[in-house]
């Protein structure tokens, strides 16, 4: 990385050596001149007073002919100075300018300042590589959870955005491209406190190369890569990411999922979804005959996961499909009445418009509601920028890509913990499913709740407190939620998996004893979660919510408190 | 031959002399050591410090740094020359000449390692 001093210093040269002279050649010039003092007596001017004079007039300051008014050939002299200097400090100054604001050198500068800002970050934080609308929502979320990152966009404009996005953190931002491995380390993937790294920019091959980079840097590193190709997708996950996310298999899954199970699907979308945001609402796409208008990458998922469900698909799109039989797709836009009547709209009971432009897909939408207007209507929307047009459709389903992939990215982010319940949930039925999400409705009020782990090891003081130095009255899991101010009180908190020796517990009860090693999932709201750290810091507080009895802190009233129970031994029992 | 290292080597070797040449003479007369002698070196100097800017280089880093040394005590010298003269009132007596002149010394001892360096750097690159 160049150091910005020496690279301002070594094309200063020429302009520093310039004005050097002019003094140089100016001082001497009033030195050797022969001057007349103030009684007519012959005079040489000293250097002292020739620099003097030199630098107020070559500033331009002017205080006068001192120490004594000067000959006519000091004052010609003199003129040639002025000039002289003036040429010399406008070539000094002049250089410098073009230097402030030559496009190479503010690089270096933005550089130098944008590593300095990453070393000096000494919490943990993220490397997101590229900030598209993806970034956007997930940086968006990060920030309301006070966790750090560090952006590295290609676009000029877009680092500009990050600037102005008004997040909590002073965001360290940097125009660059993300596929260099030497920008990255310098953006802080072999930074101590970096936490992961996220591949999202537009570019596949970019993705691909901020993965490897990360994997042959920093193996242990956290890495999530989007890919677009299922060959990219490999290749990204034969270098060790963890999770390579792809939009549309994580569509077709998510389509699949509410298919197959509504009320397990939408208490996954709960629990993956940002916290703090209005709960989904349940998704149950009926079974029979379905249209796709659009049958790109998107449209090939969906029709995957409705043929897995046993529904009957039609396609309709302008391409020809080799790959499936004729009688099973249109050749035609699919916005017009007739197409999709080909298609069979009118049996149909629902619509998936997943074209790559909006319009079409509202166009289609339309259509389709004007022959059918009982249809369920799935659709995509590409740019997040049309969102108000969607909103007023009121399609039943609506997928944005960024939304997908930013809750995949923060799927991942957050703890391999919710993510192994998630998996564990598929396996239960809907009517568990169904009670479950009732008692986070319940929770948080309509809102997506926050989920958090707990871990009673080692670094945990208020583990070690409450398990091993002074483990009576035992710590039960409901101690963990219960309202530090009143012990009667429950905190809205709800567990929902306990790990203990490797085993998962779902929906342990209150009552359960807790062991040192334990790892609790936690839903619940953002005040229960601090109130519960405040409880597993502070010593008295684990004390109250075991016994339900305040215990005095400092020396005097404890002694007071013995002193006392010594006497009224009984009273105090009560 | 290039002409960047003979404007390089030129300036540096005529510090040096200057230097030399004022420092040269009994240390507390003053008309052994001329003042144009002084100004000239302080001017070299200057320009052969500005010359060194920019060399990233172990080498260029240590030739950037005697010169500055050089520089900080020739200035020191013209400081006290002209403090004794003009603001104290001293005038040029031994007491004066004697520190100028051995600032100036100190001077010659910086602007000698630049030498030596810009010699061992020459021999080393045996071309």
């Amino acid at each position: 990385m160049p150091n910005v001093v020496f690279l301002v210093l070594r094309r200063m040269r020429a302009p520093l050596i310039t004005l050097i002279l002019i003094y140089a050649i100016s001082v001497f010039g009033l030195v050797v001149i022969p001057g007349v003092d103030n009684h007519g007596q012959p005079y040489r001017m000293d250097f002292f007073h020739a620099f003097y004079f030199v630098s107020y007039t070559a500033t331009t300051i002017g205080f006068g002919e001192v120490p004594f008014a000067f000959t006519y050939t000091q004052r010609m002299w003199v003129v040639v100075c002025i000039y002289l200097s003036v040429i010399g400090w406008a070539y000094a100054i002049g250089t410098t300018f073009s230097i402030l604001q030559d496009k190479s050198f503010q690089q270096a500068v933005q550089l130098a300042r944008f590593a300095s800002r990453v070393r000096r970050i000494s919490e943990p934080f993220f490397l997101i590589c590229g900030y598209g609308q993806t970034a956007r929502l997930l940086c968006k979320v990060l920030d309301d959870q006070r966790m750090r990152f560090v952006v590295l966009e290609l676009r000029e404009d877009r680092v500009h955005d990050v600037t102005f996005a008004d997040y909590r953190f002073d965001v360290p931002a940097y125009a660059g491209d993300a596929a260099n491995p030497q920008l990255l380390t310098v953006a802080g993937i072999t930074h101590p406190r970096c936490h992961g790294v996220l591949a999202i920019t537009g570019n596949e091959e970019a993705n691909l190369a901020v993965t490897i980079s990360a994997h042959v840097l920093r193996p242990e590193l956290l890495s999530v890569g989007r890919a677009k190709t299922r060959a990219v997708a490999e290749n990204m996950a034969s270098f060790g990411t963890n999770r390579v996310i792809n939009m549309f298999d994580a569509v077709g899954a998510q389509f699949r999922r509410a298919l197959h199970a509504p009320h397990t699907s939408r208490l996954w979308d709960t629990l993956s979804d940002f916290p703090g945001e209005p709960l989904p609402p349940l998704v149950k796409p009926p079974r029979g005959h379905w249209v796709i208008v659009g049958f790109g990458r998107f449209g090939h998922a969906v029709k995957e996961a409705l043929d897995c469900e046993g529904a009957t698909v039609m396609v309709i799109d302008l391409e020809d499909q080799t790959e499936l039989p004729p009688e099973q797709y249109v050749q035609a836009l699919g916005v017009d009445a007739a197409s999709l009547r080909a298609a069979g709209i009118e049996r149909a009971v629902g619509i998936v418009a997943c074209h790559d432009h909006d319009a079409h897909n509202l166009s289609a939408i339309a259509t389709a509601r004007a022959i059918k207007p009982e249809l369920f209507v799935v659709a995509r929307q590409n740019l997040s920028n049309n969102g108000i047009l969607f909103e007023s459709f009121k399609p039943d389903v609506t997928v944005v890509r960024s939304e997908v992939m930013s809750h995949e990215c923060l799927r991942t982010l957050t703890t391999p913990t919710l993510a192994r319940f998630l998996g564990q949930i598929q396996s239960r039925s809907e009517v568990w499913s169904q009670a479950l999400m009732r008692e986070i409705e319940g929770l948080c009020e309509v809102h997506v709740p926050a989920t958090w782990v707990v871990t009673l090891t080692a670094k945990n003081a208020g583990a070690v407190y409450a398990l091993l130095a002074r483990p009576q009255p035992r710590l039960e899991l409901r101690h963990l939620m219960t309202n530090p101010q009143d012990h009667t009180r429950r905190l809205r908190a709800l567990p929902l998996m306990l790990n203990r020796a490797g085993r998962d517990i779902l929906l342990p009860p209150p009552e359960t004893p807790l062991a040192f090693g334990d790892v609790i999932l936690f839903a619940g709201t953002s005040r229960a979660r601090g109130a519960q750290d405040i409880v597993l810091s502070q010593y008295p507080l684990l004390d109250y919510v075991r016994t339900g009895r305040d215990q005095p802190n400092s020396w005097l009233f404890r002694r007071l408190a013995a002193w006392r129970a010594a006497r009224h031994p009984v009273e105090d029992e009560g | 031959m290039n002409l960047e290292k003979v404007i390089f080597g030129f300036f540096i070797v005529l510090a040096f002399t200057l230097n030399f040449g004022f420092f040269v003479g009994e240390i507390d007369v003053p008309h052994q050591h001329d003042v144009f002698e002084l100004f000239a070196a302080i001017v070299v100097n200057l320009i052969a410090t500005v010359l060194k800017f920019g060399d990233r280089t172990q080498v260029g880093a240590v030739h950037l740094a005697t010169s500055l040394v050089a520089d900080l005590q020739l200035i020191a010298a013209a400081f006290v020359w002209g403090y004794s003269v003009y603001v104290a009132g001293l005038g040029t007596s031994p007491g004066v000449m004697s520190s100028v002149v051995s600032l100036s010394g100190g001077a010659l001892a910086a602007n000698l390692v630049s030498v030596v360096l810009l010699i061992g750097e020459t021999l080393s690159l045996r071309r």
